[in-house]
Order: structure tokens, then C-alpha cells, then sequence
């Protein structure tokens, strides 16, 4: 009996962690914000910020060695500079992830880019090619 | 004619053999994805390997429940064996992952939630197995791994929905989500048939590593 009771105990106490976790952090981690978000808090710490690639915004200038670019939520949209060089899958219209703070002029200064996959897969087609990357180097040959 | 006893004794060849095929499938005929290209194909290792994972753990919960409730050794020796293998898958799972997150999202690692509670699962059932290894007595290690293997399951579901629950960088579901799967369906019957195999591998190691342990407390005892 006792065991019984002490097995049903455990099974109560893992469900209640269950719920303290998913209740509890839920709203305390916060992986990434978003440009709305940015904006509004005026904040210039370092931070995570997610959007979407803004379409024909993909600029790479050569004597800076800068890629310039801006993301959008949808309803605000923010001007990224970036060092970092991100992988061929950095598309128009693609989620990035960026690391860095806020900068003068609302631009973001990014050191980071990671480009966030959506989880569709497509086969491709006989003939057809991945696309090629945007951004093959930031310039100006290597530093 | 083939009889159960040549089949159990050539299963692990078996096993292996089908774990070739979908492997050779899977990273060389199936064709890539569109917008990834062939570094797509480790979706075929890492999916299965996470999958795996979460049901090694989830038959260490059972087991486990199911120990404190009868005392049975066998409900022990299998919560330990599946223990031993979900380690194995998840860690699979994690170095898989990394090379993909590396050619994808451009980082080995990064502390989002789904690969934070990740790295927690490992490390818990890890713990699980030091915990046995460190109690001598049968019964007292039994009991108490037992109370850990119910605990440590609270965070395998956690790691299911980080994607669904928070901001991360990993991709919500695939298949294991509502409505229909985002995928095409030779590569989503590619996936299919590297889940079953893997299962299947995980089955046969199971097993041997149940028998394993009767064997061993057998000749401990003698």
C-alpha cells in the first residue's frame, strides 16, 4: 500500500513539475525579441532579435566589409548592419536570428546572424538546383 | 525452412542490414530538399535519434513505475537498459543536429530552449546511470533509480514543446504537430522507414542489454 502511495506521490509530483515548467517559464524565457518589441523598449543591451528578411534589402558593401539588410515582423521593420557573414541560406523573405544591440539612427548592430530554418521540405526536382546564396563574402578579399 | 531460432540468432546482422538500407536511402537516393540541399539527409539520422531518445525515456519512466509498484528486477533491468540506450541516441541526436545547425543556422551550439532542455535530458539520464553505478545493493539502487527515472521524465515532454511554447531557434515540428505533415511524401516515407529502423535497432539493443544484465546478476550470484 504504502508503495503504491509513495508511486502515485511521485507521479503527482512530476506532473506539478510539468506544470510549474511550462507555466513558469513560459513567460520568463525569452529566447529572441522582435523589432516591435526592440523599438518600444528603447533598449540598447545586448540582445536577440528576430525577423523576417526584408525582400531587395541585401546589401554588401566592399570597402566596409558589411552586409546591410532589414527585417521585418510584419508590422515594424529595423535596418541591420552585420560583420558576421551567415550561411547560404540567408534569403529574402528568410527568419535570421541576430545577436547584437541596438546602435545610433535605430540600426541594428549585429555580430551575429543565424538563419532559422522552417521545418516544410520539398524534394527537389530533377534539373532544379538549390538556390545560391545571396551573400558569398562581405568583400574586398580576406582581412 | 526458417525457424525463430536461426532469426533470433542472426537478428542483430538484421538489424544492422536495415539500418544500412535506410541510411544508404536516406543520405544517397531520396532526393535533397529544395531549399537546404543534401545537408537535409541528416534530418533522416537526427529525427530518428531524437525519436528514439524520447521513447528509451519514456519506457524508463514506465519501468520505473512500474518497479515501485511490483518490486519486479526484470521492470529494473529494462528502466536501466533503455536508459543506457536513449544516452546513446540523444547524443546522436545532439552531434547530428550540430553539424546541421552549423550548415544551416551557421552555429555548432546556440542556448535556445529546445536545444537547453536538450542538453538537461542528457545530462539527467546520464546522472540516471552514475546514480546505479554508484549503490552496490541491488534492491536500494533499484528503488532509488527507479524515483529518479520517474523525476528526470518530467522534462521529455518539455523538450517536445519547447518549440511550440517558446521563441527558439530550432523549427516547430515537422510531423508531431497539428495537422498535416510539412513535407513531401517520398522524403516523409524516407523519414517513416528511418524512424521504424531505428526503433527496431533500439528494440534489439534493449534486449541484449536486459539479457546482458540477467546473465551478469546470474553469475554474480553463483
Amino acid at each position: 500500500m504504502s508503495r503504491r502511495v509513495s508511486a502515485l506521490g511521485l507521479l503527482l509530483v512530476g506532473a506539478a513539475l510539468v506544470v510549474l515548467v511550462g507555466v513558469g517559464l513560459s513567460s520568463a524565457v525569452v529566447y529572441y525579441r522582435t523589432p516591435s518589441e526592440l523599438l518600444a523598449s528603447r533598449d540598447s543591451a545586448p540582445t536577440r532579435l528576430y525577423g523576417l528578411v526584408v525582400p531587395g534589402s541585401v546589401h554588401v558593401d566592399a570597402a566596409t566589409h558589411r552586409l546591410s539588410f532589414r527585417i521585418t515582423d510584419g508590422t515594424t521593420s529595423i535596418g541591420v548592419v552585420s560583420t558576421a557573414l551567415p550561411t547560404a541560406l540567408f534569403r529574402d523573405g528568410v527568419g535570421v536570428v541576430l545577436a547584437g544591440s541596438m546602435g545610433p539612427g535605430d540600426v541594428f548592430a549585429a555580430d551575429e546572424v543565424l538563419v532559422k530554418h522552417s521545418e516544410v521540405y520539398e524534394a527537389i526536382q530533377p534539373g532544379q538546383t538549390v538556390p545560391p546564396a545571396v551573400v558569398t563574402s562581405l568583400g574586398g578579399g580576406t582581412p | 525452412m526458417i525457424r525463430g531460432g536461426w532469426i533470433r540468432a542472426h537478428s542483430g546482422m538484421m538489424v544492422a542490414g536495415a539500418v544500412a538500407v535506410v541510411l544508404v536511402t536516406g543520405l544517397m537516393l531520396v532526393p535533397a530538399d529544395a531549399s537546404q540541399g543534401d545537408v537535409q539527409r541528416l534530418m533522416y539520422v537526427h529525427v530518428p535519434a531524437a525519436w528514439v531518445g524520447y521513447l528509451a525515456f519514456l519506457v524508463v519512466f514506465l519501468a520505473s513505475v512500474g518497479y515501485l509498484w511490483r518490486r519486479t528486477a526484470r521492470l529494473d533491468h529494462l528502466a536501466a537498459a533503455c536508459a543506457e540506450v536513449g544516452v546513446l541516441f540523444t547524443a546522436v541526436a545532439i552531434a547530428s543536429g550540430s553539424i546541421w545547425g552549423k550548415a544551416t543556422w551557421g552555429k555548432w551550439w546556440d542556448w535556445d530552449p529546445r536545444l537547453t532542455t536538450t542538453a538537461i535530458m542528457l545530462l539527467a539520464y546520464a546522472a540516471y546511470l552514475l546514480l546505479r553505478q554508484s549503490i552496490a545493493d541491488r534492491r536500494r539502487r533499484a528503488r532509488l533509480a527507479a524515483v529518479f527515472g520517474v523525476l528526470a521524465f518530467v522534462n521529455v515532454p518539455v523538450v517536445h514543446f519547447s518549440v511550440l511554447w517558446w521563441r527558439s531557434l530550432h523549427q516547430p515540428p515537422t510531423i508531431l504537430r497539428p495537422g498535416d505533415p510539412t513535407i513531401d511524401h517520398l522524403l516523409l516515407a524516407q523519414l517513416i522507414a528511418s524512424v521504424a529502423v531505428f526503433s527496431l535497432a533500439f528494440v534489439w539493443l534493449v534486449r541484449e542489454r536486459v539479457r546482458l544484465e540477467r546473465i551478469r546478476e546470474a553469475v554474480a550470484d553463483v
